[in-house]
């Protein structure tokens, strides 16, 4: 089988769809992820090109909607690794029926490509919840996180809304991703290797209330640590200051 | 006392109300304030007994004239007072939402000196809040059952929400346990409330007045009232007072040494049931009379539309493809989206038992009650069998091993790539 292999972001994927549709019409799959290219498959490597991406973007935005479009960007930043090969599958019902794609609830690739973008937005809403920030001693509130998905740029939206009277950082450690808001825009950088943080003289005082009133707030006789787990699972527990 | 040891008494005291919900209003963030409201409501930490931290949930007061036996604040016990000042709430919620430990507040206080009095601080807080503070995050209020109406309509316009614990689910109950209560000073601001809150859904004024609606809370288990007699209570606060939500909450003995309450706690599933209820009469179009027709309570071991289904068999089973969407609701094992989703998706071509599967429809319950395509999957339709099954006191008969064929003796494998 053709496997076509794309760079590892969105641009690059879009790009080996077209070239699906167009120059290597008997591929089979789309994946970068190494496992997918087993021995006796055909590798052919996709140089990333934003003008195909573009025409790319903008069928699917004519064929089935801008919002269907932000979904498929937004199921992109997945960790799941056969997200490429779900998507593309995804895609090629969608431009075979257009809008009526978005309601095909019961078709097995729309559903592989919905709990991809499902996970994903999940991990969001939890996160516009489980992100916690630090006042730093220069008034900037600092965040460090990290989760299963690449969503650091889904967070700043709600963030920067929420918060606009303070500026503020997120930093996704697992990734080295860091974005701020300096009150007036969004800068996305690269982040260094190390942070030194100085933290302001009332961030002891409110994360120990905050972590007191965690636990006060908890009916003894009533303990489910089961559900408690289940709801905040442990992988995120690590940058949320009352665990 | 200081500051954390105030908080702490505060806190305990507020703890028992179980609304914590910040959904239902959509406040858009605004330059120059901090915050806003997501409509869904979003939850920032999870308790050791699995709650949900959504607000900050913190009474202003625990001194109280009031002496009603259920409550943990009640003036005859012993136990530590503080209150808390305006400007001290304030600060900390400013604080905790700055930090993004909370998605709002919850203020609520027992009533110190008089209803007024306490009413009267209560929106002292949230105007300061909102005014002084530019806080547009969500705010929950209690109101004090016996405030003047000028002050509860003053609060509302600050306010996302505000509710009046109905406290117990009859007078009767109101009468024994908190002798101090009246019906009346609880039933008549709830009224306003509803009015207030459909004002502003139906005129869309300027001001927005409890945005979010109304809600309320009850005791359960501490008076001896039937499962019907409350879910036919939640259907009529629905009905007439626009209600967003009824809570229930099984009576914690907090107090103990008294004759007229239940020694030991209400078993928990009672409460698990009774929400399991109250989400079929809002979500699902049912009436609790259809739940509940005669004076009893609700099953402990079968979940409560299972156990409708099975007591209302002559319905079932339904056709997956052809059923309305309210009938779907009304099938175990399909909730909400699914009903909405099953709906969608048979628009565009039959739809077959794995798909159901793969869309992850409970099917240990649903086959029971439906056929797809004409095929009915379920291993009996005997609705006495089925109730048992469902409550897993009936052993399924072992299902017929067959033989499993081996992918690798038949095919090449192209994993490893022998042929």
């Amino acid at each position: 089988m053709k496997v076509l292999v794309p760079e590892p972001h969105l641009a690059g994927f879009l790009t080996a769809v077209y070239h699906a549709y167009y120059t290597h019409k008997d591929a089979g799959k789309i994946s970068s992820a190494p496992q997918a290219v087993t021995l006796l498959d055909e590798a052919i490597e996709v140089a990333t090109d934003l003008r195909l991406a573009c025409k790319v973007r903008k069928g699917i935005q004519r064929k089935a909607g801008v919002a269907a479009y932000t979904e498929i960007a937004n199921a992109y930043l997945s960790c799941d690794d056969k997200k490429e090969e779900k998507i593309f599958n995804y895609l090629q019902l969608l431009f075979r029926y257009g809008r009526a794609v978005l309601t095909m609830y019961a078709n097995p690739e729309v559903i592989a490509f919905r709990d991809v973008y499902n996970k994903v937005m999940h991990e969001v809403h939890r996160f516009t919840g489980f992100l916690r920030f630090q006042e730093l001693a220069s008034g900037v509130y600092y965040s460090y996180f990290g989760g299963d998905n690449d969503i650091i740029e889904l967070l700043m939206p709600h963030f920067k809304t929420r918060l606009n009277t303070q500026k503020f950082i997120l930093h996704d450690i697992k990734r080295g991703k860091l974005t701020y808001w300096d009150g007036a825009a969004i800068h996305l950088v690269p982040a260094p290797d190390t942070v030194n943080i100085l933290l302001s003289d009332n961030e002891i005082l409110f994360s120990s209330l905050w972590k007191q009133y965690h636990k006060n707030v908890a009916i003894d006789g009533r303990k489910n640590l089961k559900l408690q787990t289940r709801l905040v699972p442990k992988k995120y527990r690590w940058f949320m200051n009352e665990f | 006392m200081d500051l954390e040891d105030r908080i702490k008494v505060l806190t305990e005291g507020a703890k028992y109300d179980v609304s914590c919900s910040s959904s239902g209003s959509n406040t858009s963030a605004k330059t120059g304030y901090l915050g806003s409201a997501a409509s869904s409501g979003i939850c920032h930490s999870f308790t050791s007994d699995g709650r949900c931290i959504s607000l900050l949930k913190i009474l202003m007061s625990n001194h109280c004239i009031y002496d009603c036996l259920y409550c943990v604040n009640r003036r005859s016990n012993d136990l530590p007072r503080a209150r808390m000042s305006p400007k001290e709430l304030c600060e900390l919620v400013i604080n905790f939402y700055k930090r993004n430990y909370i998605e709002g507040f919850f203020l609520s206080s027992a009533v110190e000196g008089s209803p007024n009095q306490t009413m009267q601080k209560l929106l002292e807080t949230v105007e300061l809040l909102r005014t002084e503070y530019k806080f547009r995050g969500y705010i929950h209020l209690k109101a004090i059952p016996g405030a003047d109406s000028g002050l509860l309509d003053r609060a509302s316009m600050f306010v996302d929400r505000m509710s009046l614990n109905i406290e117990l689910p009859s007078e009767r109950s109101l009468k024994l346990l908190a002798p101090q209560k009246k019906k009346e000073a609880i039933v008549s601001p709830m009224k306003q409330l509803s009015e207030t809150y459909l004002q502003t859904k139906l005129e869309r004024p300027r001001i927005k007045k409890i945005p979010a609606g109304q809600t309320t809370q009850m005791i359960i288990g501490a008076s001896p009232d039937s499962d019907a007699s409350i879910m036919r209570l939640s259907q009529g606060l629905y009905d007439h007072f626009k209600l967003k939500r009824v809570y229930y909450s099984s009576y914690v003995p907090v107090n103990t040494g008294n004759s007229l309450l239940p020694m030991l706690p209400p078993d928990l599933r009672r409460e698990h049931r009774l929400y399991e209820a109250d989400f079929l009469l809002r979500m699902y179009g049912f009436r609790a009379e259809e739940l509940l027709p005669e004076d009893r309570n609700l099953s402990l071991d079968l979940d409560v539309k299972s156990d409708w289904a099975v007591n209302n068999f002559a319905n079932f089973p339904l056709e997956i493809n052809k059923a309305s969407y309210e009938m779907l609701l009304r099938v175990p094992g399909i909730g909400t989206r699914n009903a909405y989703r099953i709906a969608e998706a048979r628009r565009h071509g039959k739809i077959g038992f794995d798909a159901l599967k793969k869309m992850r429809v409970v099917l240990k319950r649903a086959k029971y009650f439906i056929t797809v395509d004409g095929k009915f999957y379920g291993n009996t339709d005997n609705p006495e069998r089925i109730k048992n099954i469902l409550r897993g006191q009936e052993l399924l008969p072992a299902p017929v091993r067959s033989v499993q064929l081996s992918f690798f003796d038949t095919m090449p494998s192209y994993i490893s790539g022998e042929f």
